[in-house]
C-alpha cells in the first residue's frame, strides 16, 4: 500500500528521484559572485533545464535547455533556475502569496534579443536588439490568423555584449557627467568672487590702493581660475579614470533575477506593461529581501545621493527622478528599503507585500506611493498612530 | 478593643496594598510615572527594608489622613513620630514611591520641606509704611492668624500671606520681615504666630514651585474632568534630561494649573486628530465660478498640521490663559500624556517630533560654521602660492552649509 501511494506521489508530481546538480553562479558571504555546484530542486526532466514550475529555453525555442548544451549556457540556465527557485520559495513560505503558490509553470527566456511585442509576443529579429539587459513580459492572448499562440508570463534575459561608454544614451536628456554636477558650484564661484573682487576694487580707489587689497583680489582670481580649469577638464578626468566598456550578462546575475520574478509575483496587481518608479522599486525591495543582503541598497543609496536624487536639495533635484528611467532604479527602492526598517524589521517583508497592493503601475511617488504606506500602517503595524508618525518623520527628513 | 481595631485597620491596609499598592487610597497615587529619578541603586536597599517592615502600613495610612496629608509639614512630623529616627526620612517617601503611592511630584513636593535651608539676605534698605499701607497689611496678618488657629498648613498661609501682600504693594514683599514684626508688634498676631512666620520666612518658601495642598487639588479637579484617564507609567515624563532642574511631569504641575494643562491636552489633541484624518481639503472659494477645491498631499497634511500645532500652541502662549507662562512643545505633550489623551506608548513618537519642532544643527554643521569663519579670517596668514588651497577649501565649505533654495518653478510642495 506504502509503495502504491510513493508511486501514485511519484507520478503525481513528476519529479525525478536523482539530485542534478549543476555549476551555477552564486554570492558568497561577502556578496561577492562566485561559480559553485548548486542542487536543482523540483525538476520533472533528468536530461533538460525543466522543472515543475520553471522551463529554461533558448531564445525563441519552446524546448528546455539540454543538459548536453555547452558550458556557458548552462551556466546561464542554471543559475536562472536555481536562483528562481528561490525566489518563489521567498514569495510562497515568506510572503505567503497564494497567486505565486499557484502560478502555472513559467516559460524564461535566454538569450533573446527581440523586442517584446504585444500582440506579436516577438517582434521582428531585425528590430533594434537587445542586449544587457532583462525583463518581465506580461501573459498574451496570441493572435490566431498569424498562428500565434498565446503565452503565459515569461521572464526574458538578453545576452551581453560589450557597448562603449560613450555610445550609451539617456534617452530624451543627456546623461549624469561630472561636469553638469560642478555647473552649479562653478557658477555660483565664480559669481561671489567677482562681487567680492568689485568691492575690494572699490575700497582701493577710496583708500588707496595697498598690498593686502592686491593679496586678496589675486587670491579671488587665482580661485575662480582653479575652479574654471577644475571644471573644464571634469570630463576628460572622469572619462580617464572611469571604466570604459559597459557590459552585463542579466542571467548570471542572481538581482536581476529576483527582480524579475518579483515583477511576475506582483504581476497579479501591478501590471507588468510598462516600467514606472513604483513597479520598479518594488522588484527592487524585494530583490534585496531574497537576496537577504542590504548590499544592493546600500548601493543604491550612494548612487541615490551621486545623481542629485537628494530630494532635500531642491536645487539638486528634479521631479523628473520620480518618473521615468531616472527613478526606475533607485528612488523607490530606498524609500522602501527605509519603510521597512522604520516599521519594525520583523513585520517588513509582509508590510511591503500588502502595500503594493494599494499602489498601481501608474503610482506617484509622493501622493499614491506615500498614503498607501499610511493606510497599509493602519493595518499591519504594531503601532499603527507611532509607526506612522516614524513614517512622517522618515518622508519629511527625504524632503518628499 | 483598641487592638482589634488596630488589627482590623491593618487588614484593610494590607488588603489595599496588594490591589494596587494601595495607591487607590492614596491622593498621590503613581497613575502616570515611570521609574522614579530619585531611587537609585544607594537608597534600594534601605528603601526595600522600610517596604517590609511592620511601620511602612503606618507610613502609608498617614498618606490617607485627609487632616494631614495635604501639608507637607504635618505629614512629616507625623511620619518622623511614628518612624522615632529609625529610617531616614527621605527613604521612607522614596519607599512610599516605590510603592506606588506617591509620585514624583508629590515626593518633590514633600522633600522640599524637610529639606529646606535657610537662606540669609542682606538687609532691605528700610522705606517707611504709613498708616494706611500699615493698616492694609495688618488685615493680610489678620487673616494669616485666625488661619493658623483653625489649623491649616502653615506653608501655604505663609505663601498666601507672601503673595497677597506682594501683589498689593511690591515694597511688602521686600519689607516682609519688617511687616511681621509690625503685626506682632501691634498685637496682630500671637507669639507662635510671629515665630511661625519668622521661621519659615528664613526657608524662603515662596520660592518653592508649588506646595502638597496646591497639588492636593490639582490631583483632584483632574479625577473630576478626566473619569476615564488611564493608569498607566512612563519613564520620559520623570527623566530629567528635558528640564534643568525638574522631569516633565513635575514642571507640569509646578507650572500649571489643571484647567491650563486642559487646554494644552486640547492642542495635542488636534494633531493627533488631524494627524489620523482621511484627507485635508483646501476650498477656494470663487465669487463669479465653483469652488475649487485643492486636496492635500499626505506629507503636505503632516506638515499643515505640525504648522497649526505652532499656531495654536503660538494662540495659547500669547493669550492670558496661562497667567504668563510659556508652555514649550514638551509641556503640551505632557500635558495630552496627564489627562489620558496621549497614551505612554504614544509619548516616544510625538516627542521625537521635537527634532522637527526645534531642529537643532548637528555636530558637522556647528564644526563647519567656525572652520569658516574662523579660516575665513586665517587664509590671511597663510602665505601666497598656498593661500589658494585654503580658498579653495573654504568655498567648498561655504558650498556646504549654504542651503539652496528650491527654484521657484520647480518647488512642488504647497506646504
Amino acid at each position: 500500500m506504502r509503495f502504491l501511494i510513493l508511486l501514485y506521489f511519484v507520478f503525481q508530481t513528476n519529479l525525478i528521484n536523482a539530485a542534478v546538480v549543476k555549476n551555477a553562479v552564486i554570492r558568497d558571504k561577502h556578496f561577492k559572485a562566485k561559480i559553485s555546484q548548486v542542487e536543482l530542486v523540483d525538476l520533472i526532466r533528468d536530461d533538460a533545464f525543466e522543472g515543475k514550475y520553471f522551463k529554461i529555453v533558448l531564445g525563441k525555442s519552446d524546448e528546455a535547455i539540454s543538459f548536453k548544451e555547452n558550458e556557458a549556457i548552462q551556466l546561464k540556465a542554471a543559475t536562472t533556475y536555481y536562483h528562481l527557485n528561490i525566489a518563489r520559495k521567498f514569495f510562497v513560505e515568506k510572503i505567503k502569496s497564494e497567486y505565486v503558490t499557484n502560478l502555472p509553470q513559467m516559460t524564461i527566456r535566454l538569450e533573446l534579443t527581440n523586442v517584446f511585442n504585444e500582440v506579436g509576443h516577438f517582434a521582428n529579429n531585425n528590430l533594434d536588439p537587445q542586449f544587457n539587459n532583462a525583463l518581465s513580459i506580461p501573459a498574451g492572448k496570441g493572435y490566431a490568423p498569424a498562428n500565434i499562440p498565446k503565452w503565459d508570463n515569461e521572464i526574458w534575459f538578453r545576452p551581453s555584449k560589450e557597448i562603449n561608454i560613450k555610445d550609451l544614451t539617456f534617452g530624451h536628456d543627456i546623461g549624469p557627467s561630472v561636469k553638469n554636477l560642478l555647473h552649479d558650484f562653478r557658477n555660483q564661484t565664480h559669481n561671489s568672487n567677482f562681487k567680492s573682487f568689485l568691492i575690494s576694487f572699490l575700497n582701493a580707489e577710496i583708500n588707496h590702493i595697498d598690498i593686502n587689497l592686491i593679496n586678496t583680489a589675486i587670491r579671488f582670481a587665482e580661485s575662480s581660475l582653479l575652479t574654471e580649469l577644475i571644471f573644464q577638464t571634469s570630463d576628460f578626468a572622469a572619462e580617464f579614470f572611469s571604466r570604459k566598456i559597459y557590459k552585463l550578462d542579466s542571467a548570471l546575475v542572481p538581482e536581476i533575477i529576483y527582480h524579475e520574478f518579483s515583477h511576475i509575483a506582483l504581476s497579479d496587481h501591478i501590471e507588468l506593461t510598462h516600467s514606472t518608479a513604483v513597479n520598479e522599486g518594488l522588484a527592487d525591495y524585494f530583490a534585496g529581501k531574497i537576496a537577504n543582503s542590504s548590499e544592493l541598497a546600500t548601493h543604491i543609496n550612494k548612487y541615490n545621493l551621486f545623481s542629485g536624487k537628494e530630494v532635500k536639495n531642491k536645487q539638486m533635484y528634479d521631479l523628473m527622478y520620480e518618473k521615468g528611467e531616472y527613478a526606475n532604479a533607485d528612488f523607490v527602492f530606498g524609500i522602501l528599503w527605509t519603510i521597512g526598517q522604520t516599521i519594525g524589521t520583523d513585520i517588513e517583508n509582509n508590510f511591503i507585500y500588502q502595500l503594493s497592493f494599494q499602489v498601481d503601475t501608474n503610482s506617484t511617488i509622493r501622493e499614491d506611493l506615500v498614503n498607501a504606506s499610511l493606510e497599509t500602517c493602519s493595518s499591519e503595524c504594531h503601532s499603527p498612530f507611532n509607526d506612522k508618525i516614524k513614517l512622517y518623520k522618515m518622508f519629511n527628513n527625504k524632503g518628499l | 478593643m483598641k487592638f482589634l481595631i488596630l488589627i482590623f485597620s491593618i487588614f484593610i491596609s494590607v488588603s489595599q496594598a496588594q490591589e494596587f499598592g494601595s495607591s487607590a487610597s492614596s491622593p498621590y497615587a503613581n497613575h502616570k510615572e515611570g521609574k522614579s529619578q530619585y531611587i537609585n541603586e544607594h537608597n534600594q536597599d534601605e528603601i526595600q527594608n522600610i517596604i517590609h517592615s511592620s511601620k511602612f502600613i503606618e507610613f502609608n495610612a498617614l498618606l490617607t489622613d485627609a487632616k494631614i496629608n495635604s501639608c507637607a509639614s504635618d505629614l512629616r512630623l507625623s511620619i518622623e513620630e511614628i518612624n522615632q529616627d529609625e529610617y531616614k526620612f527621605k527613604n521612607i517617601i522614596l519607599a512610599l514611591r516605590e510603592k506606588n503611592l506617591l509620585d514624583d511630584v508629590a515626593v518633590f513636593l514633600i522633600l522640599q520641606e524637610a529639606d529646606k535651608k535657610i537662606v540669609i539676605n542682606l538687609p532691605q534698605k528700610s522705606e517707611d509704611i504709613n498708616s494706611d499701607e500699615k493698616n492694609v497689611a495688618l488685615k493680610y496678618f489678620r487673616n494669616a492668624e485666625r488661619k493658623l488657629n483653625d489649623g491649616q498648613c502653615k506653608e501655604d498661609i505663609y505663601r498666601n500671606l507672601y503673595y497677597q501682600l506682594a501683589a498689593d504693594k511690591n515694597k511688602f514683599q521686600r519689607q516682609f520681615k519688617k511687616l511681621i514684626e509690625m503685626a506682632y508688634e501691634e498685637n496682630v498676631i500671637n507669639n507662635n504666630t510671629y515665630k511661625i512666620l519668622s521661621n519659615l520666612r528664613k526657608y524662603k518658601i515662596e520660592k518653592w514651585p508649588t506646595t502638597l495642598k496646591h497639588y492636593f487639588e490639582n490631583r483632584e479637579k483632574m479625577a473630576e474632568y478626566f473619569p476615564t484617564n488611564p493608569i498607566e507609567y512612563s519613564n520620559l515624563i520623570t527623566d530629567k534630561k528635558f528640564q534643568h532642574q525638574y522631569s516633565l511631569h513635575q514642571e507640569l504641575h509646578f507650572r500649571f494649573n489643571t484647567e491650563q494643562i486642559a487646554l494644552m491636552a486640547d492642542v495635542i489633541k488636534n494633531l493627533k486628530n488631524r494627524f489620523e484624518s482621511n484627507n485635508i481639503t483646501i476650498n477656494i472659494n470663487y465669487s463669479n465660478k465653483e469652488t475649487e477645491v485643492i486636496t492635500l498631499s499626505p506629507m503636505e497634511r503632516f506638515r499643515l498640521s505640525i504648522k497649526l500645532l505652532r499656531k495654536e500652541l503660538a494662540i495659547l502662549n500669547n493669550s492670558d490663559l496661562l497667567n504668563g507662562q510659556h508652555a514649550s512643545y514638551l509641556d503640551i505633550i505632557a500635558a495630552g500624556y496627564e489627562t489620558g489623551i496621549v497614551k505612554a506608548d504614544e509619548l516616544e513618537a510625538l516627542q521625537s517630533l521635537e527634532e522637527i519642532w526645534n531642529p537643532k544643527k548637528s555636530q558637522k554643521e556647528k564644526a563647519i560654521f567656525w572652520l569658516k569663519n574662523f579660516g575665513g579670517m586665517a587664509t590671511v596668514l597663510v602665505p601666497q602660492p598656498y593661500s589658494l588651497l585654503a580658498v579653495l577649501a573654504i568655498m567648498v565649505i561655504d558650498q556646504q552649509i549654504n542651503i539652496p533654495k528650491p527654484n521657484p518653478d520647480e518647488d512642488y510642495n504647497l506646504l
